[in-house]
């Protein structure tokens, strides 16, 4: 396991990089995570108590196994910014640093000396990168948001169709938004710094979780009137109607998905999930090519959902498709897992198991793509993260350590700012650091 | 709305850079879509027919509302690579480019001449930028993989715990680990450009949706002993001997969410969803403060789940936290939608309505971020998109034209590739190019 890269001394591509990360819970840290897997110094500005994720779900105090996932690679910082000290301190750290990255609500960033303007007078070369629920302008702007409440406004949840037992809807899991915006912030930071190469100026980046939750929505979200005409706007009167009348979620989800469903065609008996005899499949095929591998497999030979002319729309064919679905899951029930795998993979049909998270830290083809490391954490003792999103061949990326202990680096990144030793210890001494 | 159209005429973060776009289906398509609103022109190399996801729902021929969703800001380019005089003018034409993206199947690459050794040999600056479903080693490699099947195997489906009536697994959706996979990608990609700058060398990117979809569910896959050998270890040998016994899929589901409920900490009754008198809200409290807004709100002074000993893992505890879920169930089905977001808005409590993903095209709070753009489209005449996925205050990102008709820009790549207009009109005749 933990096949880091095989040129320790090859750097990632964003070496030399400085981030300062004053982040919360799952966006802004896993956007710091991703950012030091390609080489750049991720600097966590913490609260003295700690951000308060290291205490989600935490069996050892103050190391919680979500902090320490979100939190690797990074250093930490603890700074009381309540006080004028410790707002001084940091502004004088600011011109040190390439990158703010937070996702601290605006007013807060403003109260602690934090806001782009502030930061921007210090250092023109930042590149400053704010994530919220809602963006900075609008009717909902400033709101607080977390990864739930932007998955509802943006549709994200509704997509997900989840209805729970009391017909209320359901979280789509993991936290989406907040990973699609961490990823979004991080890509938009590196084309700020690739252009700051030239410009030599920062800039400020706004990345919004409804705004990612319509990225990754976009043709559901998108408008076209001559394909709405057929397959949107039907739908979306009808669910008003619903709305109108009284009709609960699991009502208003089911008219959404039997259109969708209406309009999707043939894939939906081979791009779906069966039961085996002993655990879960799924078949994602979204080529002719592929259903044909499964209709061999299968022995589906009067599945005419391919032929030519066939209209899924049709309620004789709608029926038809009900039957063979039904077929296809007895006949897949009657043996196990493997057995499927194997068949299916002999005829080139892409199939996979249904596996929980929890058993993929010890998979074998994990285990060949080295994506998970085995790290050592000062507090914890040993663990195996999951490690960086890609693999660059010349500039390797790397997960560059585990999640810092509280205020682990505080004397550290302060001597870097040419803090003295004695300015430390007086700082610490009046609480203004940890 | 077009909150594009009137964005300055700066210029974006990536204007200069070209990229080969041998894209299809979702996880490449959207890295180009990513990369073009930065300024890159990306430039999509299809097949004389047309990718086939041109099709994939299609009202009007070739011109399917994801494809073009899909697509905006691409160029296309139309070779057939199944021809030595195809593959040689896509040759030539690679010295012109800045990055690759590829996104075809395991071998396929090899087999139309885009294989990193060949393409590396003719421009040794090129990002060459590979995405398969399984990676490029392990037992799992050479396989074809869809969204659905990379899902079901890095646990995201039995994490997301949808399940069909019939109890089978149910596909997450949107294609989470596609577009996961092209944010990290496309971050990959400029992580690399900037990299170049210095060193003027390209580099092999390597994504797979498997290690996306681990990325996103970091702290579930996460091994850490000291927290593993309480909750994770003993769920996991319980899903293994249900396995073993026949346990159904929602047996296997119920006894992690159980697990997953036990680390989850204070329990959710103020990060959920509920039902109104009209329609649907979500509540996103993750702090006390929020909580303790959202019980004021609700009258719910009764609720101690937030004081201090409480162990939500006891069972008298859990008997009381369902009975006082349906206190708050039965408050909010009271009330409409309207009322709940005024009266929780006022008490900065996270709240939003759980809205279809086809409603948000034209929302008030979408249209004050500006994130739909208003284009017309060459054959299919006027639409709106999805914008960018962050906003960037001195590169303006921007979507900067709509999905291409086939081959809508042969020549004029070609052209800029040092073809002359005899040559192109030779390959044309041949039915090299469309």
């Amino acid at each position: 396991m933990a096949e880091q890269p095989h040129h320790p001394e090859s750097r990632g591509p964003l070496d030399g990089v400085r981030v300062l990360a004053a982040t919360q819970i799952v966006a802004g840290p896993f956007a710091g995570v991703v950012l030091s897997d390609l080489g750049a110094e991720v600097v966590k500005l913490e609260p003295p108590q700690g951000e308060g994720y290291r205490n989600s779900g935490s069996v050892v105090p103050g190391e919680s196994k979500r902090f320490q996932s979100l939190n690797r690679g990074s250093k930490s910082l603890a700074v009381d910014l309540a006080s004028e000290d410790g707002r001084a301190l940091v502004q004088r750290l600011v011109p040190g640093f390439d990158v703010f990255l937070t996702n601290y609500r605006p007013g807060v960033l403003r109260r602690m000396g934090l806001d782009y303007d502030t930061l921007a007078a210090l250092n023109p070369g930042l590149v400053y990168c704010t994530i919220s629920g809602f963006g900075e302008v609008g009717p909902w702007a400033g709101r607080g948001a977390t990864d739930m409440v932007a998955q509802a406004y943006s549709g994200l949840l509704a997509m997900a169709d989840k209805v729970g037992p009391d017909g209320e809807p359901q979280q789509a899991s993991p936290a989406i938004s907040d990973y699609t915006t961490a990823l979004a912030c991080t890509t938009s930071i590196c084309a700020a710094l690739y252009e700051r190469k030239e410009s030599g100026l920062g800039q400020r980046i706004d990345g919004v979780l409804i705004r990612s939750g319509l990225a990754i929505q976009d043709f559901y979200v998108m408008r076209e009137p001559v394909t709405d005409a057929v397959l949107r706007d039907d739908m979306v009167a009808r669910v008003n109607e619903i709305r109108a009348r009284g009709g609960d979620y699991r009502e208003v989800t089911e008219a959404r998905s039997n259109a969708r469903f209406a309009a999707a065609g043939p894939q939906r008996l081979y791009y779906t999930g069966y039961s085996a005899s002993d655990g879960q499949i799924v078949l994602g095929c979204l080529t002719q090519a592929t259903r044909d591998g499964a209709r061999r497999v299968l022995g589906m030979t009067e599945d005419v959902t391919d032929d030519d002319g066939y209209d899924p729309n049709d309620p004789e064919n709608a029926a038809k498709v009900v039957r063979w679905k039904a077929q296809i899951a007895d006949l897949i029930q009657a043996q196990p897992v493997q057995y499927w795998l194997d068949a299916f993979i002999a005829e080139g049909v892409p199939v996979s198991p249904v596996h929980i998270p929890e058993e993929m830290s010890d998979d074998p083809q994990i285990e060949a793509l080295g994506v998970m490391v085995d790290l050592e954490h000062p507090v914890t003792g040993p663990q195996r993260v999951v490690g960086p999103v890609t693999r660059l061949s010349r500039t390797p990326s790397r997960a560059q350590g585990p999640a810092p202990a509280l205020a682990q680096h505080t004397a550290e990144v302060l001597r870097a700012a040419g803090v003295s030793d004695e300015e430390i210890a007086a700082l610490r001494e009046r609480g203004v650091v940890r | 709305m077009a909150g594009e159209a009137d964005a300055s005429q700066a210029k974006g973060a990536l204007d200069g850079i070209r990229v080969l776009a041998c894209t299809q289906i979702v996880a490449g398509p959207f890295t180009g879509v990513v990369l073009s609103d930065f300024g890159a022109e990306v430039v999509k190399l299809e097949p004389l027919e047309g990718e086939a996801y041109r099709a994939s729902g299609a009202v009007i021929p070739n011109e399917g509302k994801r494809f073009q969703s899909l697509n905006r800001g691409a160029k296309s380019l139309a070779i057939d690579l199944g021809t030595p005089e195809g593959r040689e003018a896509v040759h030539r034409l690679i010295p012109g480019f800045d990055v690759i993206i590829i996104n075809y199947r395991p071998g396929v690459p090899e087999r139309l001449g885009l294989d990193y050794e060949t393409l590396a040999a003719l421009h040794p600056g090129l990002i060459y930028c590979s995405i398969t479903g399984f990676g490029e080693e392990g037992p799992w490699a050479d396989r074809g993989a869809t969204d659905l099947v990379a899902s079901a195997y890095a646990g995201l489906i039995a994490g997301d715990e949808k399940i069909h009536p019939d109890g089978s697994p149910e596909q997450m959706t949107p294609a989470i680990s596609d577009y996961v996979t092209g944010l990290a990608c496309a971050a990959s990609i400029v992580a690399a450009l900037y990299h170049r700058k210095e060193t003027g060398k390209g580099q092999r990117i390597d994504a797979a949706l498997l290690r996306s979809a681990l990325a996103i569910q970091d702290f579930y896959v996460m091994r850490q002993d000291v927290t593993d050998v309480l909750l994770r270890d003993p769920m996991l040998e319980g899903v293994r001997k249900l396995r073993a016994a026949g346990g159904t899929y929602q047996d296997v589901l119920d006894a992690r969410r159980a697990y997953r409920w036990a680390g989850a900490g204070p329990p959710r009754l103020y990060y959920t969803g509920y039902n109104c008198a009209d329609g649907s809200i979500v509540l996103g409290c993750l702090t006390q403060a929020t909580r303790a807004g959202a019980r004021k709100v609700l009258g719910m002074t009764h609720d101690e789940s937030d004081d201090e000993g409480f162990d939500p893992r006891l069972p008298e505890n859990v008997e009381k936290v369902s009975r006082w879920k349906e206190d708050v169930a039965a408050k909010f089905r009271e009330k409409p939608v309207a009322y709940w977001l005024e009266v929780f808005g006022r008490e900065g409590v996270p709240i939003a309505p759980v809205q279809l993903p086809e409603e948000l095209s034209d929302d008030p709070q979408v249209a004050a971020l500006g994130a739909m753009v208003d284009f017309d489209h060459p054959v299919t005449g006027p639409q709106r998109v999805v914008g960018p996925i962050t906003r960037m205050s001195e590169t303006p990102t921007r979507a900067y034209r709509p999905a291409p008709a086939l081959g809508e820009h042969s020549d004029e790549v070609l052209a800029m590739g040092g073809f002359s207009p005899e040559e192109i009109a030779a390959l044309r005749q041949q039915g090299r190019v469309v």
